[in-house]
């Protein structure tokens, strides 16, 4: 009879689940399992509502990406009116959403994950949070505060709002963007780069610590997803998704995000609230790929900043094929991070940011459209189907953190597999498990809303405990 | 230089939850006071009350009979678990990264349906009246 070893709640990160360990008769590991145990039902949410409550509406998804909801459903939005947002409302869209990538990398690497890689695995579990890291280096700590509190501004000035901004509608945006806006955005620049590249300085010299986590914790061949421009280069707004192997090797160039339904299907598990995305062409679950910072990395060319250039040529020489282990996650969100403050720098200097004219108003004339960008934790699809009155018949959300389900799944196992000693267990073993998920910094609100796929089990029991009824889906 | 800073936390469209934000409203406070109107405690607010002197943290309580005013004690710890953060937390987080050398306060609103909606309770509503008056009044001293 197997024996179960339950991690609950996962710890630092954004939701919540669980993760079994399966022990089997010999006492070894013999799998494990990432459920997802929260859901959310935005999907079912938004059926009936007009399309221009979408992004509004789509903002509330989630408290720390919502900078991407809004654009995929505001660029859905344009579809559906078959119009093209103005040029300057795009240039605040893409300030918006790099300033969520910022923030939103800045908490996951300074708040959640540093405690594990500047006090160690092994560190008394009640010092491994912000606290502790504060106790070990606050300037250190400080730094990450001040990142994400940059972009937290940004998304203020220009959203309206640090959460849950409302600001991009279909068509574009509803204000212009000022020039006391574009001045104190300028101002955080040299501050921030300076802090990101402490960061990777920091980070890069870590890494010895850490080899036998590099090579255990999530390290495996897979697929690689991410949206790049026509030159191939790192691209979070609009272009083309490329797909690429463990190997380097182009498996897909230059696939259309509004297609996303032909070569990407969506599988479900009976235990686990969350979807599992594979590449069609290789079937379920053999169809396993990687979304989010170390996919957009293996998959780009170049970044197309000279800072973070140099960072991704660095990056790119830690493997002769692509970067499969997960722990260069960290690695990777930093360098987007680097990337990130770079494009803000450039939009802020182009004059036309500034420019009133930021909205393209229209009816609906289409019934169905599609919109996609690149969110900090990967690839996002927003797929609306709307009546003749543009009320919302049906939507369909395909997330980032979804996408790494499978991924997931495979790096708890195989990090279980290695460090997990069920006969000696300490809680360091278990926490670098949590860690294996934390690489990937799931968001897992922003995640499950199938309403009717998940595997469902209500159990009627009296006051005694005792069951009366069960009734099963699954 | 702030004298003092209220942090009204809540969520508007999740009814009584959003007492605070009405306390906001509600509150006449003078020059000097930096009221700010957030969803949830992030780490980041803790370097804007670093310079105040008296720091007021209005939030809705389900367990509250009436309104309730308590003094705070800084705890560190249970952040490990999320990426938003408990009053006592982000005191601590002020007082060790900042120097925050003030004093905190939480205002307890009584708060009873949670559902989603923009309208308070009866009792929210009056909560957050009788809050403003005792957070302006204890401000004005």
């Amino acid at each position: 009879m197997p024996q179960r070893i339950l991690i609950q709640p996962v710890t630092r990160i954004e939701g919540h689940a669980t993760i079994s360990i399966w022990v089997n008769d010999g006492g070894e590991v013999e799998s494990a399992q990432f459920h997802v145990t929260e859901f959310r039902g935005f999907e079912k949410i938004c059926e009936g509502r007009p399309l221009h409550e979408m992004p509004g509406l789509m903002s509330r998804v989630c408290g720390i990406c919502p900078v991407s909801h809004v654009l995929a459903s505001s660029k859905a939005g344009d579809a559906l009116l078959g119009v093209e947002a103005p040029p300057a409302a795009v240039k605040q869209r893409r300030l918006a959403n790099y300033a969520q990538i910022l923030q939103s990398h800045a908490l996951s690497f300074f708040h959640l994950s540093s405690p594990d890689l500047l006090l160690g695995m092994d560190a008394e579990a009640g010092k491994r949070n912000l606290f502790g890291l504060i106790e070990q280096d606050a300037a250190f700590a400080r730094r990450g505060i001040r990142l994400r509190q940059f972009g937290q501004r940004v998304i203020e000035l220009v959203g309206g709002r640090r959460i849950h901004p409302g600001w991009s509608v279909p068509g574009g945006v509803q204000t212009a963007v000022t020039a006391a806006t574009r001045d104190e955005i300028a101002a955080w620049v040299p501050e921030s780069l300076a802090s990101i590249e402490a960061a990777l300085h920091r980070m890069k010299s870590i890494t010895g610590s850490f080899r036998e986590e590099i090579e255990h914790i999530g390290n495996f061949p897979s697929l690689f997803l991410g949206t790049v421009n026509h030159d191939g280069a790192l691209e979070y707004y609009d272009g083309v998704i490329r797909i690429t192997d463990s190997e380097g090797n182009t498996v897909a160039e230059g696939l259309d995000p509004l297609r996303y339904d032909t070569y990407l299907g969506e599988a479900s598990e009976e235990w686990s609230f969350m979807k599992f995305p594979f590449y069609k062409p290789l079937g379920y679950p053999g169809g396993l790929y990687r979304v989010g910072p170390l996919a957009r990395l293996n998959v780009a060319t170049s970044t197309g900043t000279p800072r973070a250039d140099r960072e991704l040529r660095e990056f790119k020489h830690r493997a002769t094929g692509a970067v499969c282990q997960s722990f260069y996650y960290h690695l990777a969100r930093l360098i987007e991070m680097l990337h990130a403050v770079e494009r803000i720098e450039e939009l802020i200097g182009d004059p036309e940011l500034l420019s009133e004219d930021v909205r393209t108003k229209a009816m609906p004339n289409r019934r169905e459209g599609i919109g996609s960008c690149e969110a900090p934790r990967g690839t996002l699809f927003h797929h609306y189907f709307v009546d003749t009155d543009g009320l919302v018949r049906k939507a369909n959300l395909l997330i980032a953190t979804s996408q790494n389900n499978l991924a997931m799944n495979q790096a708890v196992e195989q990090t279980a597999k290695h460090f997990v000693l069920p006969r000696q267990l300490r809680e360091g073993m278990l926490n670098r498990v949590e860690a294996a998920i934390r690489c990937y910094d799931p968001c897992l609100s922003c995640s499950t809303h199938a309403l009717g796929k998940m595997p469902l089990m209500v159990e009627v029991r009296n006051r005694a405990g005792e069951l009366l009824d069960r009734v099963a889906r699954s | 230089m702030v004298g003092a800073m209220v942090f009204a936390i809540g969520n508007t469209l999740r009814g009584d939850d959003g007492a605070a934000h009405r306390l906001a409203d509600l509150l006449s406070a003078g020059p000097g006071v930096d009221v700010r109107r957030v969803q949830q405690l992030t780490p980041e607010l803790a370097e804007a009350m670093a310079h105040a002197t008296t720091v007021v943290f209005a939030d809705a309580d389900p367990g509250a009979e009436t309104v309730r005013w308590e003094r705070l004690g800084a705890t560190a710890g249970r952040s490990s678990i999320s990426h938003s953060m408990a009053p006592a937390e982000l005191l601590a987080l002020a007082r060790r990264l900042y120097d925050f050398r003030g004093t905190a306060y939480v205002c307890h609103i009584p708060a009873r349906d949670f559902t989603p909606g923009s309208a308070l309770t009866p009792v929210a509503e009056a909560g957050a009246r009788g809050g403003a008056g005792f957070v302006a009044a204890y401000l004005r001293k």
